[in-house]
């Protein structure tokens, strides 16, 4: 990026990013960076961590809560449209039921709900984790692509109100990062 | 899992509890004999059916995880074992059912089936006492066959992923797919036949559902409970009791599913020889007992065990198992008596049949449980060799 005045611009960063050299490091330095009262952090690692989101503070998420409510409305959608369409719309008179047969009205319903829960568990997946995602400033970091196979990173986002560059790239290098880069957005 | 040291202590109250079980049982059986010989062995039945679908069901889920494989199901394989370990006792316990077919089964009775001319037809190629034997003994020779491969597979201690451990695997889903057949075909012999004319095509599949879910209920029911008295939970306890929690939850979904679509198919049919088996239960008081299944068989577990916490929770996870286990009963006499009723005593009922069913399904119980204590050393210290194996060589670890 450049100015009118040719100079260079200081461009916002991210965060930064340690790397560390294995899975134990990455979960010990996720502790201290949480207890140094960072709270805008993430790690990323070519496996699951045992621990490691509880060590960074992730919050459990949202999405049952919205599952239930998806189905709760998908039941209740389903069993209103038969409903109105046996009653209300066209009353008939099927074997002598009722037009207002609740068992016929059960299958129904049934899989409504679980439409309403399967498609809200989907969405809201995707609303929730921001997937899919095109871009993101840490894939700027030459190395990033090696989270998948055999690196461990931990990022200290620029967002935390504790944030300062240079304190926090100092703050990982002395709980054990081995190399650290500052991520431009 | 558990050491077999640990079962020891507590070995001697299950077995004075049994001891006590089967004497109060043998003397309220013995006061339901002499007052009906009929209504003795419809509540015979129920409480063998009871505990036979237990064990059947242990077997069933036995099978099922040797074919899924997994650490999920390892909290209640040993009890599973120990349950499924039943299935020869109960061979012997069919006897007396098979004895006296004619004071249960009316298509037994030969001076029914000559009145009746379908009775007769059907008699012809399927419901006689001879082909009822002849079945039972296939059923038997299936189930203990079964049993005998999978203390076979628990001598054997096989690692994953070795050729033994596979051809446990193939015998395990060969075995299961013929269990299937026998589950259905035994529940048409044992309990549809109760009333000959009346038909289900669905009935063996909902007994399956229930049998599964029956034995999986009391195995985390006593793995809950074993783990409350030992105190704090691991991390990964936590994580088995809350996968076991969802596959209970899924089965009560799917037993309710069935249990529904029988219902619901008679329902729109509204033929008169098919709404007869659902009025017979839902009239003299019986309306109460389907509302009961409906509401702690499917409603309370279900909407409970939504919950993550209540499935991590060792407490409130037995409790939802037990309700299970108890309701399962109940399920079983809302099937067999109002059968019985209508035809042993012409639609009079006998007025202290749920005390007889309670009286029995004790005694039974009472020899069930002590031959299921006696057998959970053993595949407790089987379950701990393959704990132990499977750590050594690294493999399903984590």
């Amino acid at each position: 990026m450049t100015s009118p005045h040719g100079a260079p611009e200081p461009s916002p960063l991210y965060g930064v990013l340690g790397e560390f050299a294995d899975a134990d490091s990455l979960l010990e330095a996720a502790h201290k960076v949480r207890e140094a009262g960072y709270v805008r952090t993430d790690a990323y690692a070519p496996m699951p961590i045992h621990g490691l989101a509880e060590a960074l503070g992730a919050k459990r998420t949202k999405l049952p809560l919205l599952v239930l409510l998806g189905g709760i409305i998908g039941g209740l959608a389903g069993y209103g449209l038969c409903y109105y369409c046996s009653v209300i719309a066209y009353p008939m008179n099927i074997g002598g039921r009722p037009v207002h047969s609740w068992p016929a009205f059960i299958p129904v319903t049934f899989e409504t709900t679980i439409l309403g829960a399967a498609i809200t568990a989907v969405l809201g997946m995707l609303a929730l984790n921001g997937l899919p995602m095109p871009y993101h400033p840490l894939f700027n970091v030459d190395d990033f692509n090696q989270a998948s196979q055999n690196r461990f990173f931990l990022c200290i986002e620029s967002a935390d109100k504790k944030f300062d560059e240079a304190l926090a790239s100092d703050f990982l290098r002395s709980i054990g990062a081995t190399h650290v880069t500052s991520v431009e957005n | 899992m558990t050491p077999a040291s640990n079962q020891q202590p507590a070995a001697r109250s299950p077995l004075q509890l049994a001891g006590g079980a089967i004497v109060v049982g043998a003397i309220v059986g013995a006061i339901g004999w002499n007052q009906n010989h009929h209504q003795f062995f419809a509540s015979y039945l129920v409480a063998w059916l009871f505990w036979n679908g237990l064990a059947l069901g242990s077997m069933a889920l036995l099978l099922l995880h040797n074919l899924t494989g997994g650490k999920w199901m390892e909290p209640v394989r040993p009890y599973l074992r120990a349950a499924a370990g039943l299935i020869p006792v109960m061979a012997i316990l069919f006897i007396p059912i098979a004895l006296n077919l004619k004071q249960i089964y009316e298509w037994a009775d030969p001076a029914v089936v000559e009145g009746d001319a379908m009775l007769q037809y059907k008699a012809k190629f399927y419901l006689n006492p001879s082909g009822f034997y002849i079945r039972a003994a296939i059923y038997f020779t299936l189930w203990i066959s079964l049993v005998g491969l999978l203390s076979w597979q628990g001598r054997a201690n096989a690692a994953p992923d070795t050729p033994a451990y596979n051809r446990f695997r193939r015998f395990s889903g060969i075995g299961l797919g013929l269990h299937g057949l026998a589950v259905t075909f035994s529940s048409i012999d044992w309990m549809m036949s109760l009333e000959p004319h009346w038909f289900s095509a669905i009935y063996g599949v909902i007994i399956f559902a229930a049998q599964g879910v029956g034995a999986l209920a009391l195995s985390i029911a006593l793995a809950t409970r074993a783990a409350r008295s030992r105190g704090e939970l691991s991390k990964l306890q936590i994580h088995e009791f809350h996968d076991l929690g969802k596959l209970m939850s899924g089965l009560i979904m799917f037993w309710m599913y069935v249990q529904f679509s029988q219902l619901f198919i008679i329902w729109y049919g509204n033929l008169p020889e098919e709404v007869v088996w659902v009025i017979r239960r839902l009239e003299h008081g019986w309306l109460w007992v389907a509302l009961s299944l409906l509401a702690f068989h499917w409603m309370v577990p279900f909407f409970g065990l939504l919950s993550r916490e209540w499935k991590r929770n060792p407490a409130r996870l037995g409790f939802m198992a037990t309700l299970i286990v108890v309701m399962e009963w109940v399920m079983y006499v809302w099937y067999v008596e109002p059968a019985v009723q209508a035809h042993a005593h012409h639609g009079e009922y006998h007025p202290f049949f749920p005390w007889i069913d309670a009286g029995l399904t004790a005694a039974i119980g009472g020899i069930w449980w002590l031959v299921f204590t006696l057998r959970q050393p053993k595949t407790f210290a089987q379950a701990e060799a393959v704990a132990a194996k499977n750590k050594k060589k690294g493999a399903r670890h984590g």
